[in-house]
């Protein structure tokens, strides 16, 4: 019902496992009673890729090792479908890391690996999964690599369903229904014979295969299960009601109240500070007291990947028309709250203008025609000193009147915080 | 958006709020300065619509999740920068063979490799062009503004789900990660497309011409579908006729080549009589606009044509800015990556380079130096 019968036989070398394993998956469907508009098969690359065409249900077929990725996304955007992976041992191996975080991430996708222990499509070449010692195209002495023990591997990422079988089993549809039947992300290890290379090369039969497992110490049949909460639906679960659909995206207008004064040139300033000083923060108070007056702003902030340490820089432009060229080369005002903040705008202090304008703390060492007034930190507390070197520039310089910067410092939630700067904009007041 | 007034607000933002708005509900990125923010932006916006966001493990498993919701029908967008775009290089090819619709934002930085995290550059021009094997067409738009950031990131959705393509949104980090004023009355919304549903089943890559989008059958819907990303028939098995192959090859190029005149997305700010046109975009755009405006205060002429859509190359409406023009001035920020195709469309023309590549914005007064 699954597998289109008439398209047969299936294009595999003689005595290929993947036959058995593909039947298998068959009878599995038809004992789950998948409904096969909402059951989907995601394969990539290698020989197990080759049969999508054979199935009536929706087929995904992508990249080499990807199909982890693909099966996810199809199951995070629609939780009700059944999606499960064909994939051989040479896409667990180039998709390792997808296949671990699906697993982690629990997505109830269910993959299958067909695990023949070598690449069979591009001639015999060992994967992640060949045995130490085994001989392939490219290990023509011996595998120097121990192979991964996928089983173990995906169940020690947290997949809550894991089984190995051999594809002789003939309760291999038993386990595979058992998987699609599960929650979460489900993993089976199938081992295969290659009759084409590995098998060859190796002598590798079932008995071989059989002993290799003994040798090893593994088991085989489900090794895990578990209900773990499913991704797709826990993702759901955690979302708040709608808002409508587009009340989220509207803009954030701030109405033009206040005049401005500045005159038609943009004005480009600097502040720059420490970490934990405000900088940023403050910019933005400047920026919307700026917005209250129809200007057009610019900021741009910089400061280390690291943050609270090290110095912090708001780059500023205000203009009466839309902001364009967003270089600050010659600023026509700088505030410098530190020594850190100091090393960041150095270069710029001896090309600025003469009447240009510096308000830095008191004690830092500047060379700049500009002219400098000085700041006593002593009278602001280390968070506030921005505050008050902004009320001092909006005093000496046309830009926006006091009472926009007041209303918007004002305006502050943080009790605390909006205290702090209204007693510094007090204090300016007086001192200036 | 009629409301007057002024916004403060990032690219990231607007970027997030226009893929919202374009129907976009599933997004998945890996963190990467300076296209962070985003992913956070999508975190916040996405829930609210009951939409899907993921963060991958890697660009790879990003993408991967991306094209996997894109085949269930849904509207999805991913956001990186350079060196997340060379890992989704694969992807890429593959939603090109496989017919399938995803927004891709490039936040350029510089490069290459690592380059310079936070420092803007506008260096993947041609990278985009040619981001995957085989040399097919993509489209690629570029914004210089925020408006045209939330305009534009619309106008890729309605691209990627109109030709069933990936469509690239080319910004950079100064007009992401800055915080910008935008008036309300300037967001712009296009009419927002969907891509055409399909009626026939096991028929998911059918066109009769070449040039036709093959209407879209959705994993999981009712009327069967296949997802291929090797060469296809009509019914997504693997092409082995010659005849076959080639035809669906062509077809990934006709689809987009014979439409190259609706994919010409232009701002013309031409005057009359003037001798110099400056043509530009993304970033050195805005030192466009700044130097134009200098210009013809001081009383000189000057046109400017700022380019929206870099790939397909716009040739028509570059060819008619440029008919009366003598000296034509492409400025950069890479190493002139444009330049070449700008000179190729107009070899009667003197067409400038101006180059810069050290993080900082070109300057009027080097774009008024070429004149």
């Amino acid at each position: 019902m699954y597998i289109n019968e008439e398209k047969k036989p299936y294009p595999f070398c003689p005595g290929c496992s993947h036959v058995q394993v593909i039947e298998a998956i068959n009878r599995a469907l038809q004992k789950v009673e998948a409904d096969p508009r909402r059951t989907v098969m995601v394969s990539d690359i290698g020989c197990v890729g080759l049969v999508d065409s054979f199935f009536n249900i929706h087929t995904f077929h992508g990249l080499h090792g990807r199909s982890f990725t693909y099966a996810a996304g199809i199951k995070l955007a629609n939780p009700d479908l059944n999606v499960f992976v064909m994939v051989g041992d040479g896409g667990c191996g180039i998709g390792g890391h997808h296949l671990i975080n699906a697993a982690r991430r629990n997505i109830g996708i269910k993959v299958i690996a067909f695990n023949n222990f070598n690449f069979g499509m591009t001639g015999g070449q060992h994967s992640v999964t060949s045995f130490f010692g085994s001989k392939t195209r490219t290990t023509p002495g011996g595998h120097l690599e121990r192979g991964f023990d996928l089983a173990k591997l995906v169940e020690a990422a947290g997949s809550p369903f894991v089984a190995r079988k051999l594809a002789f089993d003939k309760d291999l549809d038993e386990t595979i229904a058992l998987a699609m039947r599960s929650e979460g992300f489900a993993f089976l290890d199938v081992w295969e014979v290659c009759t084409a290379y590995y098998m060859p090369m190796n002598d590798f039969k079932k008995p071989a295969m059989e002993a290799e497992i003994e040798k090893l110490g593994m088991k085989l049949g489900v090794l895990r299960e578990e209900c773990l909460p499913e991704y797709s639906c826990t993702l759901r679960a955690g979302r708040k009601g709608s808002e409508g659909e587009t009340a989220v995206t509207r803009p954030i207008v701030i109405a033009k109240k206040f005049e401005h004064r500045l005159p038609q040139e943009p004005f480009r300033l600097i502040l720059a500070g420490s970490a934990g000083m405000k900088i940023v923060s403050s910019a933005g108070y400047l920026g919307n007291a700026a917005l209250k007056c129809g200007l057009h702003v610019s900021q741009k902030d910089d400061f280390p990947i690291t943050v609270q340490s090290g110095h912090s820089v708001s780059e500023m432009i205000l203009s009466s028309e839309e902001v364009e060229y967003l270089g600050v080369d010659k600023p026509d005002a700088v505030i410098i709250l530190s020594e850190e903040g100091l090393a960041k705008v150095r270069k710029v202090l001896p090309v600025m203008e003469k009447n240009s304008l510096v308000i830095a703390r008191e004690g830092l060492s500047l060379e700049t025609p500009a002219k400098v007034i000085a700041i006593d930190p002593k009278r602001f507390s280390n968070k506030s000193l921005i505050t008050a070197a902004l009320q001092s520039l909006i005093r000496l310089v046309p830009l926006v009147p006091q009472e926009a910067f007041f209303e918007v410092i004002g305006e502050i939630r943080n009790e605390a915080i909006r205290n702090e700067n209204l007693k510094a904009m007090e204090i300016a007041r007086s001192w200036l | 958006m009629t409301s007057s007034g002024l916004e403060l607000v990032t690219g990231s933002e607007v970027i997030a709020r226009a893929a919202v708005d374009a129907g976009c509900r599933f997004f998945a990125g890996y963190p990467i300065t300076p296209a962070s923010g985003i992913l956070a932006a999508m975190t916040k916006l996405l829930p609210q619509v009951q939409g899907v966001v993921i963060e991958g493990e890697d660009e790879i498993a990003s993408i991967g999740f991306c094209l996997g919701a894109s085949a269930t029908g849904m509207k999805v967008m991913t956001a990186s920068s350079g060196p997340g775009l060379s890992l989704y290089s694969e992807n890429i090819g593959f939603a090109q063979m496989a017919e399938l619709p995803i927004v891709i934002v490039n936040v350029q930085r510089m490069g290459p490799a690592t380059g310079a995290a936070t420092t803007s550059a506008e260096g993947d021009i041609q990278f985009v062009r040619w981001v995957t094997s085989g040399g097919y067409p993509v489209i690629a738009l570029c914004p210089s503004s925020l408006a045209e950031s939330y305009s534009l990131t619309m106008e890729c959705f309605n691209l990627a789900e109109k030709f069933r393509t990936p469509v690239f949104l080319m910004t950079c980090k100064e007009l992401v990660m800055n915080q910008a004023t935008v008036s309300a009355s300037d967001y712009k919304a296009p009419l927002t497309l969907y891509r055409t549903v399909g009626k026939e089943p096991s028929l998911p890559y059918h066109y009769k011409e070449g040039s036709e989008v093959p209407p879209f059958l959705a994993m999981g819907g009712d009327l069967h579908s296949r997802v291929n990303t090797s060469i296809h028939d009509e019914r997504g098995f693997l092409a082995t006729d010659t005849l076959k192959k080639e035809r669906a090859l062509r077809h990934l190029s006709e689809k987009i080549e014979s439409h190259r005149s609706e994919l010409e997305y232009l701002k013309e700010d031409l005057e009359e009589g003037a001798k110099t046109l400056i043509i530009a975009y993304g970033l050195a755009a805005r030192t466009a606009r700044e130097t134009v405006r200098q210009l013809r205060r001081r009383g000189k002429k000057v046109s400017l044509l700022v380019v929206h859509s870099l790939w397909p190359v716009a040739q028509n409406g570059i060819r008619k800015a440029a008919a009366s023009c003598e000296n034509i001035i492409v400025p950069e920020h890479n190493l002139g990556q444009y330049f070449s195709e700008i000179r190729s469309v107009l070899p009667d023309k003197k067409v400038q380079s101006v180059t810069r590549i050290d993080g900082k914005m070109i300057t009027p007064e080097e774009l008024m130096r070429c004149m």
